[in-house]
């Protein structure tokens, strides 16, 4: 498909001030393409408003351009990268010009890292071009972590500390942009064209969708649609339309628990280094009936064999899921498990507490007791000492 | 490493199924189109069996499972080891035992020790040796003489050789180009799907290339500089019999072999280790099919070898200090 649609306004020269910029993107409505959807004008706005409160001594406004990953099962910025690595530069430049930005940074994953040396060549291509002068581009790539593409998460990778945590980093002179958005932007302004699609991740598959599509027509016969990954979407009606937010679409019942054929995949796909499906056999083989304290106490009770599985270790990202072929929830196994191990540590605790309230109360009887016997003692003593002076 | 393709269990059976066409039309062009016949008819005699045991254990038939490629691959695989002239009645029986006894006595797909398409040409091969022991030459090579209809494999061949030496033997219509005469076309159309099962990581190449390594470096050792008691050149080795085959789509079965990659090194190098011995010193002639079903018994104890390296590994790098 047209990813952009036909020129709707005039190019913008590089020299046009920040309000005529932010007014460009709000009329080729460039929200946030990384799912938030918030306004980029508004962004860029409120970082310049703090520039003019600021001392001419501050470093300035700082802009990231954002292509981490965020979550197994929405890969839209690996393919904006690699089909428009060029507009999503040319964003980044238009934008880094338009706030006079010192030091602008381009964050990649680790599945994107691959793209860094051509994007970096057309970064230097751009500025080799400009009439005013870019500065130069500082390029990180960080490890595809759950969540590793999260706001907070790239500002912490790249080392920018906000001075208020509170506050929105854009009124803090911290801009971060999804790199969708900057290809929006890049275009808006040098062509006047507007974004008329964008990557939508269906079943595994990442590709260019047209916005205003019906979901249904995305996935076809999946009576409820999940819109969004696996860990942040939510359930969406068939007729429901794509648009600027829609970062993947699958049916919701989406585990087929087809039988594990042992492919291991889910081994390397575990940011924790566990062994998953070790740890789902153990998982599975867990007893139906109400947890006992005899597991906690057998070495080789299931709950034991998940212990040393690594089932602490388990962050329920959920990789696992999305890799495994059979469509296994394994995650679900994990959480039955380790709410299985919380009910039988805390029958252990309780047992222990028991124990050592009985044991306590053993100690004040025995204690009684001796008290009782020592003041008999004594007292038959005393009578004693009295008959002998009688 | 994720997998490059994000693929259902069914769809990756499937793939892998298309992926041995290469080398089975390679085998179609040398060896009759009986190949193709029995690839037919093997993959259906095996769904076949898939639906019988699913009547006998479930009561009902489960079509998604019964569409899934596991079934179909086993066939296609019972089918491509046979050679083209064997009856269907043999091809039926290895199915059966394949899939009956080497799948669904275990519990079905995922749960069986053995690699159920070797379950099934083992069995075929100790009951019907006579029909499996010949190879025809296709039509299209025919002599003019019918003693030339059908040929000794070249392993055999060269098991029986007679004190030639591998030069002597090298001069010989049993000997090709670089392995056993046509042979070694059969084997290098299986290398090219094997590359496509590897390349879209269908399998990891971990097991193929510890086979290939385990086997060349055995045959190098038994090469003994061609003398009349040489065991054959490492070449010879890999594009002779059913080394490919069994390197890039049997060994590969991701239920049969141990999950963890310490493990699957050491089955890999087990299954060519086995392969050199069985051709070399046993009484048959190519033993790939016994290698893989010996491997497959022992693939849950290397399975355990592999964790507790793991576990070592994990325990030492824990135990160093954090920089």
């Amino acid at each position: 498909m047209r990813v952009f649609s036909e020129p709707r306004f005039e190019p913008l020269p590089v020299t046009a001030p920040l309000g005529a910029v932010a007014d460009r993107l709000t009329a080729a409505e460039v929200t946030g393409m990384g799912g938030g959807g918030y306004p980029t004008a508004r962004k860029l706005t409120a970082a310049w408003r703090w520039q003019e409160t600021q001392s001419s001594a501050t470093p300035g406004i700082r802009l990231f351009a954002n292509g981490v990953a965020c979550e197994p099962g929405i890969d839209g910025d690996l393919l904006a990268l690699a089909d428009h690595g060029d507009e999503v530069m040319l964003g980044l430049a238009r934008l880094a010009q338009a706030l006079q930005v010192a030091a602008p940074c381009l964050v990649l994953g680790h599945r994107t890292k691959a793209q860094a040396g051509a994007l970096q060549a057309r970064w230097d291509q751009l500025a080799r071009e400009a009439a005013p002068p870019l500065p130069p581009l500082r390029v990180l790539a960080v490890p595809d972590a759950p969540a590793a593409g999260a706001e907070p998460m790239v500002l912490q990778a790249a080392g920018c500390v906000l001075a208020n945590l509170a506050n929105p980093p854009a009124t803090q002179g911290v801009v971060v942009l999804n790199v969708i958005t900057l290809m929006a932007a890049g275009r808006a302004l040098t062509h006047g064209e507007v974004m008329t699609g964008r990557p939508v991740t269906v079943a595994g598959q990442t590709r260019w969708q047209a916005f205003g599509q019906p979901l249904a027509a995305l996935v076809p016969d999946a009576a409820p649609l999940r819109s969004g990954g696996p860990w942040s979407g939510r359930e969406a009606q068939a007729e429901e339309r794509t648009d600027r937010t829609t970062l993947a679409v699958a049916p919701l019942a989406a585990s087929r628990n087809d039988p594990c054929i042992g492919c291991a995949r889910c081994a390397p796909a575990c940011p924790a280094g566990i062994d998953p499906e070790a740890l789902w056999h153990a998982s599975s083989t867990l007893p139906r009936t109400p947890p006992t304290l005899a597991e906690a106490q057998q070495p080789d009770s299931a709950i034991a064999r998940l212990a040393s599985a690594g089932l602490d270790a388990c962050i329920e990202c959920g990789y696992c899921n999305v890799v495994c072929p059979s469509g296994i929830d394994l995650l679900q196994g994990f959480r039955t498990a380790k709410r299985r191990q919380a009910a039988v540590l805390a029958l252990t605790q309780n047992a222990d507490r028991s124990a050592a309230r009985f044991r306590r109360h053993e100690a004040r009887q025995v204690a009684r007791a001796t008290a009782r016997a020592d003041r008999r003692s004594a007292r038959l003593a005393q009578r004693r000492s009295w008959d002998t002076d009688r | 490493m994720a997998p490059r393709l994000s693929l259902s269990t069914r769809a990756l059976l499937w793939l892998t199924t298309a992926l041995l066409l290469p080398g089975a039309l390679a085998q179609a062009w040398y060896f009759g189109s009986g190949t193709l016949l029995l690839v037919v008819a093997g993959i259906s005699f095996a769904t076949l069996t898939e639906a019988l045991c699913q009547l006998l254990r479930d009561g009902a038939l489960n079509s998604e499972r019964l569409a899934d490629g596991s079934s179909a691959l086993t066939g296609a695989l019972i089918a491509l080891c046979l050679p083209p002239g064997t009856p269907l009645a043999v091809l039926a029986f290895a199915c059966l035992l394949g899939l009956g006894l080497g799948k669904f006595a275990y519990g079905g797909l995922g749960n069986n020790l053995f690699n159920p398409a070797m379950v099934g040409y083992a069995a075929a091969l100790v009951t019907f040796p006579e029909h499996l022991a010949s190879w025809p030459i296709a039509a299209a090579e025919t002599p003019a003489t019918l003693d030339g209809l059908s040929a000794a494999t070249p392993l055999d061949a060269f098991a029986h050789r007679g004190g030639a030496t591998v030069a002597d033997f090298q001069s010989t219509a049993a000997f090709g180009t670089w392995g056993g005469a046509r042979w070694e076309w059969v084997n290098l159309g299986y290398l090219a799907g094997g590359l496509g099962v590897v390349a879209l990581r269908l399998a990891h190449w971990r097991v193929p290339v510890a086979v290939l390594a385990s086997l060349g470096v055995c045959a190098a050792i038994g090469y003994d500089g061609g003398s009349s008691a040489s065991t054959g050149t490492p070449l010879f080795h890999w594009l002779t019999g059913a080394t490919c085959l069994t390197a890039f789509f049997i060994a590969t079965d991701p239920v049969t072999q141990p999950s963890d990659p310490r493990a699957q090194w050491l089955f890999g190098a087990l299954i060519g280790a086995l392969i050199f011995a069985i051709r070399s010193y046993g009484t048959w002639a190519d033993g790939a099919a016994f290698a893989v079903l010996l491997a497959n018994g022992c693939a849950p104890l290397l399975q355990h070898q592999g964790e507790r390296w793991r576990d070592r590994a994990k325990a030492l790098r824990r135990s160093e200090p954090r920089p």
